[in-house]
């Protein structure tokens, strides 16, 4: 595999990751306001 | 301690484990679990009686069921309904999008991020300073070859004494614990009730007899909800640290699935190709361009292709003449093939032919010939139709074009599965080939395994058989090398593989001669007729309408073949073939930490490796750490990559250009000790046995200018020129 692919590929990993801490994160916000 | 002393201590530990769970299950679990094994129990019995009283009656009022009813005491925020769903929804989208949640998680995130900064920081110190001390001790020289230093010995005695017995105890702990079922049993018990997963399986058992009759009237958010809660017991036990493994390995096994599926996609890409073009395949490319690589594949496809065939067109007869005995057929057959009296597709042929011809006659002459089929090939059935109940079938079969009887449905499935059952590989060629597949028999129908993925390095090894080593004489109608060579006449079908075939078959330039008066005595490639047998092959191998003879052959340039040979086959030159793919998806993390890891672990290895002669700690410890991730890389990496070979074809015939070709050769499936790419050096072995010199014993230029006694002595031609024409002697020696 060839590094920039590799490179990107993180990135992408780290912003689903993210993306995921967001969406529980909202999920919790909202188990708190009911 | 004797063994019956241990034995007593492992049942005391089992026991005081038990107790020590039970307490658990009861005094920690229990307020939480227990009312829902009395509910999910219920609901078993109730969805049980209303499943089968449905069944009976067609009434669904008969037993209340409670499985969709949700337990009073629960409390949840989970929807219960698809309205409240779509409610929770709206609101979790409209949270989702909001300014204030989003700048809260943003200030939360940063705070994580700035925790995790406070403590590298703080711990950046003492990281830095082993790694300096690091440096100044391992800085130091030795030549204790091999020797142990003293904290590595340190540390294998604390090993020794300390760790190993511990591991020791623990491996036998679970070796006892295996031979006592009852007690595995327990644990397995206690635990799925402490951890409420035996109310997940009634209540998925309850839902399973509930499902069929009410599927109507079913509400999901229920169950989803009960499920949920129910799960959420061994949720929160265990830590988060032990459900991110257990996400990644799921992880690991579906995306190995998807590299599997892609692999299976390109093996088919094979089978495309050679339905794209069937017959000779003549692949040519320049050294080290995978030409033989190429090759061995096809003949590995082509094995697993001929035996698909053959036992599709095996089950076609099957279901032209149903009822006929044809596990008789193939016992027979087998057994005649182990004894040598049918070995051949012709003794398939004219053992029917016997057969048909008793089965018309009439009285003597009927049991005459039925004898001389008994003692010829053993032939021990009660008819002569392998003991077929005619009352039951027919004897014939019209497929709209023709009226097939059934000898010739015998005589076809006899040579098919002749083919098909051969438990060696089907090719002969001219350099080794490494097959694997097996056959799943329990002494009926044997199934063939050609899987080229899915094998164990153990099972793919174990099954290890080489090809046959081609009899060139076998090909030669005209002089052959020796005229009583025993198998010049037994080659009817199979995969021909050569490599270098061109050095083999030459062109009309290259071709030998005989000497004179010796033209029709010796054999040369201008009269064994091999070009003649090669146009007509295709025929002999011909069953059931498919051709199970097939001609694979290589070489650097198509050019040094003749004519006759090339223009029957269709011509792939390989392009290219240096584009390496990896077909496991989301494996970017690995690689990435895995070229860290290696870089770091090779250069302290080459710099210790250089210092020091003796076995230290610290390259101890880097063993063990890294060499597991090296091996585990390395597997996976070669299960997983594949070439991409491009090919420009053509025909052979009229020159048409055919296009280019993507395959892509799976290591997994060529590499797996196929062949030796090397299988030529055969050829120099005795050569270099023979040298009394290596490399180092070659002169060596002392400066930068090459001097004419240099150049004489490199036995060059253009020296030769150079110097001869100038009046020095020739360095050239006549032949001994």
């Amino acid at each position: 595999m060839n590094k920039k692919r590799i490179a990107w590929a993180i990135v992408g990993y780290v912003a689903l990751f993210l993306l995921f801490t967001y969406m529980a994160f909202v999920f919790d916000w909202a188990l708190q306001g009911l | 301690m004797t063994k019956r002393a241990k034995k007593i201590i492992m049942h005391g530990v089992t026991l005081v484990f038990i107790v020590a769970s039970l307490a658990v299950a009861v005094f920690y679990f229990g307020d939480k679990i227990f009312s829902r094994y009395g509910q999910a129990f219920e609901d078993f019995v109730r969805s049980f009686c209303y499943y089968f009283v449905f069944l009976v009656t067609g009434r669904k009022d008969v037993i209340a069921q409670t499985i969709q009813i949700f337990p009073a005491e629960m409390e949840t925020l989970l929807p219960l309904s698809f309205e409240e769903f779509k409610r929770l929804a709206e609101l979790y989208v409209q949270l989702f999008f909001t300014k204030e949640v989003f700048l809260a998680w943003l200030e939360k995130t940063l705070q994580i991020i700035g925790d995790v900064a406070y403590y590298l920081s703080l711990f950046a110190l003492p990281i830095v300073t082993w790694i300096i001390v690091m440096i100044v001790v391992y800085n130091s020289t030795d030549k204790d070859h091999n020797k142990d230093s003293g904290p590595l010995r340190c540390w294998k005695r604390f090993r020794d004494k300390i760790i190993k017995p511990c591991v020791n105890a623990v491996k036998g702990y679970f070796r006892f614990l295996k031979s006592r079922k009852l007690y595995v049993l327990a644990f397995v018990l206690i635990w799925g009730y402490a951890l409420n997963l035996l109310t997940i399986v009634v209540e998925a058992a309850a839902f399973v007899f509930y499902l069929g009759p009410a599927i109507r009237e079913l509400n999901i958010w229920i169950q989803i909800a009960k499920l949920l809660i129910d799960f959420s017991v061994v949720w929160f036990f265990f830590p988060g640290i032990v459900w991110a493994a257990v996400g990644y390995i799921l992880l690991d096994k579906w995306r190995r699935r998807l590299g599997r599926k892609r692999e299976e996609e390109v093996l088919e890409d094979f089978e495309a190709f050679i339905e794209r073009h069937p017959g000779a395949l003549f692949i040519t490319g320049k050294q080290r361009s995978k030409k033989t690589t190429l090759l061995t594949m096809f003949k590995l496809m082509y094995e697993r292709i001929f035996r698909a065939r053959a036992k599709k067109k095996l089950f076609y007869w099957k279901a032209r003449f149903p009822f006929f005995p044809w596990i008789n057929v193939e016992k027979f057959l087998t057994k005649a093939r182990k004894d040598h009296k049918i070995y051949m597709l012709f003794h398939c042929r004219r053992f029917v032919q016997l057969l048909k011809d008793a089965y018309y006659s009439t009285g003597n002459v009927k049991w005459r010939k039925a004898r001389t089929i008994r003692r010829l090939y053993g032939y021990r059935f009660k008819n002569l139709l392998f003991d077929f109940d005619i009352g039951e079938g027919k004897l014939a079969y019209d497929n709209a074009l023709e009226n097939v009887d059934i000898f010739h449905a015998i005589e076809t499935y006899m040579q098919l599965f002749f083919i098909y059952s051969q438990r060696t590989p089907l090719d002969y060629s001219n350099y080794a080939i490494r097959e694997d597949f097996t056959f799943k028999d329990y002494g009926n129908f044997p199934v063939f395994d050609g899987d080229l993925l899915k094998k164990t390095t153990k099972e793919s090894y174990k099954a290890t058989q080489y090809s046959y080593i081609i009899d060139y004489d076998a090909f030669r109608p005209g002089v052959k090398f020796d005229p009583s060579n025993p198998n010049k006449d037994a080659v009817e079908y199979g995969i021909r593989t050569m490599e270098e075939y061109a050095k083999e078959r030459g062109n009309k330039d290259t071709r030998q001669r005989a000497a004179k008066g010796e033209e029709d005595v010796v054999a040369t490639q201008n009269n064994d007729g091999y070009e003649l047998d090669n146009k007509v092959r295709g025929q002999v191998a011909l069953v059931d309408y498919d051709d199970y003879f097939v001609s694979l052959f290589d070489d650097q340039r198509a050019g040094s073949l003749g004519a006759d040979n090339k223009d029957l086959a269709t011509n792939g030159y390989i392009k290219g073939a240096a584009e390496k793919v990896f077909l496991l998806p989301f494996f970017e993390v690995e690689t990435a930490l895995f070229a860290l890891a290696s870089k770091i672990y090779f250069s302290i290895y080459e710099a210790l490796h250089s210092k020091k002669g003796s076995n230290t700690l610290l390259q101890y410890f880097l063993d063990k750490l890294f060499s597991p991730f090296f091996g585990w890389m390395e597997r996976t990496q070669k299960a997983f990559t594949g070439w991409k070979v491009k090919l420009h074809m053509s025909d052979g015939g009229d020159e048409e250009d055919l296009g280019f070709e993507e395959l892509i050769v799976l290591e997994i499936a060529a590499y797996r000790g196929r062949y030796a790419s090397d299988s030529c050096k055969g050829f120099y072995e005795f050569r270099f046995a023979r040298s009394k010199r290596g490399m180092q014993d070659f002169e060596q230029y002392q400066t930068q200018r090459v001097s004419a006694g240099q150049r004489q002595r490199q036995k060059s031609y253009f020296a030769e020129l150079m110097l001869t024409q100038n009046g020095v002697q020739t360095s050239r020696k006549p032949k001994q």
